[in-house]
């Protein structure tokens, strides 16, 4: 398996040695640095650091040599979905979309906005494959984050130490197929055979089965000197008592 | 753009939870073995939630690639573990303000992770309060606590980590530069030649490369390790009035010191 970068130093020396420009580097700074804002304190649920995931993703894309604009929307990509924005709300908003516009410019929220929209679940995925090769190069650029985002889990045997792996074997047992295909019509080969590879050592991969982790999302841990807001509080009891409805 | 002279890294040592785990299964460590680093990671976590360095990475990525070494090392897993949350005295957020021990804060690492694991903790601890702690401390190696010992590994491993990644941040370089031959040798005294092999490697290596890119690291977090809270979040009131009252005090001692200083330049001109 390839190693990808999971900390912002081994991604900007990895951008650096692949030649991408100063320019280039600095914008990267600029999305890390939001995103340091909007996934700090967040947890996936094997228990790796947020950061860690999208800067793996990111890494994924650099190394296939994306534009500078599809690497930094890979830094965000679960910005809506997860980010932390002040709020209680998850999901999309005016606000947060005039926000990451502000800060990232428009192309890179586009395509961050483009992949939030882009639902990709076990029903989804067949819809999406049948479709995908009439994509425009917006769409083929988001679906090549959502790959090297699987791509990305995948790697470091992360589905193995999640709450349930047989479900999530399960899970990519059934969208394999698809997945590797569309990163080879893509023009990814490289993506369809660590693919390939990542989803091998799934089923033959050595770990401790006694370290799986027994929350089933990704969780917000404040710092011990910091509790979460009030109107964060009201709106998580506000949600509560939809969901009890 | 890339330096045919920039300094590789030697081998991956882990920066997430997960590669550390999948090295502890590479290496042989047992699962009581891993269960206890497992539990020191999610402590860690907690202390450690928000914390990033002045090169931008998180600090917990900083620990699991010091935990990572000392597993490469196949040292015992308490001392694996103590590396975790090596520096947990210092800049671990127990929800009090201060960066020092106390016997709470060391009754609460002891409650969470055993004796065991913190006695290396505390060890490191008092190192990293010790000034001479290159010059002086491991002069005689056999006349020194085993506890030390292992806890002078993890202050040697620890920095090593930080050279390995940040190493072309002067403030993470600096201790490896200047005392990278001690280092060595207690290194080699302790019986680890693999890491004083490593670390006598990096030391001859050309620098890290272009200031172009560290300079541009070094501004992700304006070269400062800080805490960033969830957007979400805000100062608990104990920590607000624990810190108003901290500042009171230490207003009221500056100016009792300063009206002091006033009247002692008064008392010098008078007999002058």
């Amino acid at each position: 398996m390839k190693y990808y970068a999971q900390t912002i130093v081994q991604l900007m020396k990895q951008l650096y040695d692949n030649g991408y420009s100063k320019t280039d580097l600095e914008r990267m700074t600029v999305a890390y640095q939001l995103a340091m804002e909007l996934f700090t304190g967040l947890y996936r649920p094997s228990g790796k650091t947020f950061i860690s995931h999208v800067v793996g993703t990111a890494s994924i894309l650099c190394d296939h040599d994306a534009r500078r604009e599809v690497i930094a929307a890979g830094l965000l990509h679960a910005a809506y979905e997860h980010g932390d924005f002040g709020g209680s709300g998850k999901g999309i908003s005016p606000g947060k979309r005039a926000k990451l516009r502000e800060q990232l410019g428009a192309e890179v929220e586009n395509y961050i906005a483009s992949y939030t929209a882009l639902l990709w679940t076990k029903t989804t995925i067949p819809e999406i494959y049948e479709n995908f090769r009439l994509f425009g190069a917006i769409e083929r650029d988001v679906l090549l984050i959502r790959l090297a985002n699987e791509l990305e889990d995948l790697s470091d045997l992360g589905v193995l130490y999640c709450y349930s792996p047989s479900e999530k074997r399960r899970y990519y047992g059934r969208i394999a197929s698809p997945m590797i295909d569309m990163a080879d019509e893509l023009g990814f080969p490289t993506i369809a055979s660590e693919l390939r590879k990542a989803l091998a050592n799934t089923v033959t991969g050595k770990t401790f089965e006694e370290l799986r982790s027994k929350y089933k999302g990704v969780r917000l841990i404040v710092p011990c000197s910091y509790t979460q807001g009030l109107r964060h509080k009201m709106g998580q009891l506000y949600k509560r008592v939809l969901d009890h409805r | 753009m890339a330096d045919p002279q920039c300094q590789p890294i030697r081998r991956a040592y882990p920066q997430t939870n997960l590669q550390l785990f999948n090295q502890l299964q590479q290496e042989g460590y047992s699962t009581a073995d891993a269960i206890l680093i497992r539990n020191v990671y999610e402590l860690a976590t907690q202390l450690y939630a928000g914390y990033f360095i002045a090169s931008g990475r998180e600090q917990i990525a900083h620990l699991v690639g010091t935990a990572g070494i000392l597993s490469s090392l196949h040292v015992s897993a308490e001392v694996v573990a103590a590396g975790l949350i090596h520096n947990v005295y210092t800049n671990g957020d127990f929800g009090v303000p201060g960066q020092s021990i106390s016997t709470a804060k060391r009754r609460q690492i002891i409650q969470a992770v055993g004796q065991d694991v913190e006695k290396y903790i505390h060890g490191f601890y008092a190192l990293t309060s010790n000034r001479n702690v290159w010059s002086s401390v491991f002069e005689d190696i056999d006349k020194i606590d085993p506890v030390i010992r292992l806890a002078g590994l993890i202050l040697i491993s620890e920095q090593f980590e930080h050279r390995l990644n940040d190493g072309g941040l002067k403030r993470y370089a600096k201790n490896v530069d200047e005392n990278g031959p001690v280092m060595v040798e207690i290194a080699l005294k302790l019986g680890f030649p693999l890491l004083a092999d490593q670390i006598r490697t990096i030391l001859t290596s050309p620098p890290p490369c272009d200031s172009v890119l560290w300079g541009l690291i070094a501004a992700i977090n304006g070269d400062r390790s800080r805490w960033i809270p969830p957007a979400s979040s805000r100062r608990r009131v104990t920590v607000i009035v624990w810190m108003a009252i901290n500042r009171g005090l230490r207003l009221a001692a500056r100016s009792k010191a300063a009206s002091r200083l006033i009247r002692l330049a008064r008392n010098v001109r008078s007999v002058g």
